[in-house]
């Protein structure tokens, strides 16, 4: 941290220097004065001691024995006075009759050497001087006779020294003096600040408060200087920081609690596409506000159909989410017990209607899918009719009987409801979905999106697979809103019936089969994850771990897992061995296609570049015969078509041989679906 | 990694000659598995057989289990099959050979059955 300075001595030190600066220039000043009032004081007590000296002589040169007079005179005035270095009364002819040293009695005055007048203010006498040399201060005054004639002079002279002395006294009293001064002004200055700066250790006492997040102490100062005006600033500030401190709390908690009610409409609806048989259902939800009003889901029932619900509730934001996650609630409960849309329906109506506040209601559209046959039983509840486009291009759009659920209260929804039912072939593609679809509507425009649009961009995006048809229905709708905002909710299921090219009808070896292969190994080729490994007997050894990684072969249980890969085992053994015959660089690729729906099932796809062959006319081993189990040979095939439930042989030309492993495992009600 | 295929002879007991496997067993260990077979029955022992470690058995493993025991027979010895693994018994129930191969819960149990 910097190093800082404070205020008290900052002003402490700038009075400091102030007051030198003005003691010094004070004491420039005041020695001159000094100098010069002592000069005037010395000269005129010089002068003043000369006339007095001079009354005295006047009488006594008029004796016959002045010095009798004179010299004790002069003694007790030089023992009075030491610093009159120059003491001397002279007559007229210069003889000197006064003079506190005896034996200068007598002898001859000679005047100092050097001798200037000085400019004095002093007024001088008849005859009276003042003068100095290079040591002295000279006055002279004369001796008067009463008459007015002149007996003689008096000299009194005192050398510069002692005026210097005179000076220096009066200086060391004088700094003495602004010492005190000095000295006194520091601690006053030093007292003022404090006493002035004292509300500012307040004032950052409560800054450093506020700071400790403390809104509600207000600063205490009475104080009428700008430290005052700067307390109020300060609680001023503190006052407005509590106010949106306040706000920013309020709209945090409404944040979190929106982002929570988010969390949750978001947790009723699927998160992903869902496959079931030979379909493919995609859904997904625009929320118009922060928290959707629609609801869709996708479930599997105990019997392995597939249960397709969707709702719009006439009700957006918070309100809207919790009557859909009433709807998904009861949704689930009751999927698995009625088995009639509509009587589900009524049930879920009986119950909306004791729970929805007046006025509410909601329409519900559910379906439940069988999807071995493809036969779909729905029933609606005021909700859109969906959109069914076949393969070949036709548009149909089934519509069931009923009134959207509590729209009256009381059971009478009930019956109004009513089962109708489809049959999706392949190909085929349904799609429900809500208002906001249909209903979207440019800002300002009359005309909505309507259903005619929706069959078309369903029918355009439907070569893409179920996920491209409700991208399409969302960029379409967007497209017709012309980018604006969605007042609505916008929800799209989509159901598709797609069908892997499987050859034939399943079965025996040979049916239809010339056109399967190629089409096999371009899937294979297309989907990838292929298993490729050197033709020996130990590569084999990786067929396991490979299969553990499949997807459905790495589910199946430890018995029908190890019974694929005693079959596939053998079919690549084969190939090792009769077809490449010890070639030790050949290698053989291996795919697995997965067919989506209950249970384990897809083909096994086996690629390799032996020579060509034919397919044997194989029929299955007699183990009763002895002389089978005897020759404990040729049992590879019989593995291979108890396990698999087709296997074949291809050429594909330029690529090399395929082999065809249909596996068709346990459904899920445990049956062996082929008996060994 | 390779589970290369072991064969343990076990110790004799009485006339029982106790055969362990290990690992993979195809067509790459049939012949090793006949011949070590061959020897026990040279030596006019009965045969047991403990599949417990064998992790994999092809078709060519199985037969080589049908010949070994017909192989015995026909020379008046026995063989007992102890202790299938998953494999083995996944490979014997897809053939459905379990009739014809004696097959016992554990060596001791295939033992006395032989001694009787």
């Amino acid at each position: 941290m910097k190093r800082v300075f404070s205020l008290r001595w900052i002003v402490t030190g700038v009075t400091m220097v102030l007051v030198g600066a003005s003691v010094a220039g004070v004491s420039a000043v005041y020695d001159r004065a000094a100098r010069r009032a002592i000069s005037t004081q010395v000269e005129s007590g010089l002068l003043l001691r000369a006339r007095q000296l001079a009354g005295a002589a006047s009488g006594a040169l008029l004796t016959d024995f002045p010095e009798l007079t004179l010299h004790p005179l002069l003694r007790d005035l030089r023992l009075r006075q030491p610093e009159l270095a120059l003491l001397v009364v002279h007559d007229r002819s210069g003889t000197i009759h006064g003079h506190p040293d005896v034996r200068a009695l007598g002898t001859w005055f000679t005047i100092p050497k050097g001798l200037q007048p000085v400019a004095t203010d002093e007024e001088l006498g008849r005859g009276e001087s003042l003068a100095r040399n290079r040591d002295l201060l000279v006055a002279t005054t004369p001796v008067l006779h009463p008459g007015g004639g002149v007996l003689g002079a008096v000299w009194v002279g005192i050398p510069h020294r002692h005026l210097e002395h005179l000076l220096a006294e009066a200086r060391s009293r004088q700094r003495v003096g602004f010492a005190a001064f000095a000295g006194t002004s520091m601690v006053v200055a030093l007292l003022l600040v404090s006493l002035l700066l004292r509300p500012l250790g307040e004032v950052r006492a409560g800054i450093a408060r506020i700071a400790g997040g403390d809104l509600d102490s207000p600063l205490r100062i009475r104080d009428r200087t700008e430290l005052g005006h700067l307390a109020l600033a300060v609680n001023d500030m503190a006052a407005k920081l509590k106010r949106a401190q306040a706000e920013m709390l309020e709209r945090e908690r409404l944040a979190t609690e929106m982002g929570l009610a988010r969390r949750l409409q978001r947790s009723l609806l699927p998160r992903e596409g869902r496959a079931a048989a030979q379909f493919r259902i995609e859904g997904e939800q625009w929320a118009a506000s922060e928290v959707g009003g629609d609801w869709y889901d996708v479930i599997e029932r105990e019997d392995g159909r597939v249960v397709i619900a969707i709702a719009d509730v006439s009700g957006k934001g918070l309100g809207g989410c919790l009557v859909a996650a009433m709807l998904a609630a009861l949704v689930r409960g009751l999927r698995d017990v009625e088995t009639s849309p509509a009587t589900l329906l009524a049930a879920i109506d009986r119950r909306l209607g004791e729970t929805l506040p007046p006025g509410s209601f909601v329409t519900l559209w559910y379906g439940v899918l069988d999807p071995p046959t493809g036969e779909l039983v729905f029933a609606s509840a005021g909700h859109n009719p969906p959109l069914v486009l076949r393969a070949d291009g036709r548009v149909e759009w089934p519509r069931s009987t009923g009134i959207p659920l509590a729209a009256i209260r009381g059971g009478a929804v009930a019956a109004t409801l009513r089962d109708e039912r489809l049959r999706l072939s392949p190909g085929d593609l349904l799609v429900q979905y809500t208002d906001g679809i249909n209903e979207a509507f440019v800002d300002g425009g009359d005309e909505a999106f309507g259903l005619e649009r929706l069959a078309a961009a369903a029918t355009k995006a439907a070569g893409g697979g179920a996920r491209a048809v409700v991208e399409e229905l969302h960029a379409a709708v967007n497209a017709w809103r012309g980018g604006g905002a969605a007042h609505d909710d916008e929800t799209v299921v989509v159901l598709q019936h797609q069908a892997l090219e499987a050859p034939g009808a399943g079965g025996t070896s040979g049916n239809g089969a010339a056109a399967a292969a190629p089409s096999l190994l371009a899937e294979a080729r297309r989907r990838g994850g292929s298993l490729c490994i050197p033709a020996t007997l130990t590569a084999l050894e990786s067929l396991r771990d490979w299969m553990q990684c499949q997807d459905g072969l790495g589910s199946l249980g430890r018995d029908d897992a190890a019974r694929v890969e005693l079959a596939l085992h053998e079919a690549c053994a084969n190939i090792v061995e009769h077809g490449y015959r010890g070639r030790t660089d050949a290698s053989l690729e291996l795919w697995w296609l997965a067919e989506p729906g209950a249970g384990v099932r897809g083909w096994l796809v086996i690629l390799d570049q032996a020579g060509p062959f034919r397919a044997d006319n194989w029929s299955a081993s007699d183990f009763t015969d002895p002389g089978v189990r005897r020759r404990g040979r040729g049992f590879g095939l019989d593995i291979l078509h108890r396990v698999m439930s087709d296997v074949r042989y291809e050429q594909a030309a330029a690529e090399g041989n395929v082999t065809l492993l249909r596996f068709v495992g346990t459904s899920s009600t445990g049956e062996v679906v082929r008996d060994g | 990694m390779a589970e290369a295929f072991e064969i343990t002879a076990g110790e004799s007991r009485g006339r029982a000659a106790v055969v362990r496997l290990r690992g993979r067993l195809d067509a790459g260990g049939v012949q090793a598995l006949l011949n070590h077979t061959s020897r026990v029955l040279a030596a006019e022992q009965n045969l047991v057989l403990n599949l417990s470690q064998v992790s994999f058995i092809g078709s060519s493993g199985v037969g080589a289990l049908l010949v070994t025991l017909e192989m015995f027979r026909e020379q008046g010895c026995d063989v007992r099959f102890v202790e299938l693994s998953a494999a083995v018994a996944a490979a014997i129930q897809v053939l459905n050979l379990d009739r014809f191969l004696p097959i016992e819960a554990s060596e001791d149990v295939a033992i006395s059955k032989l001694a009787a």
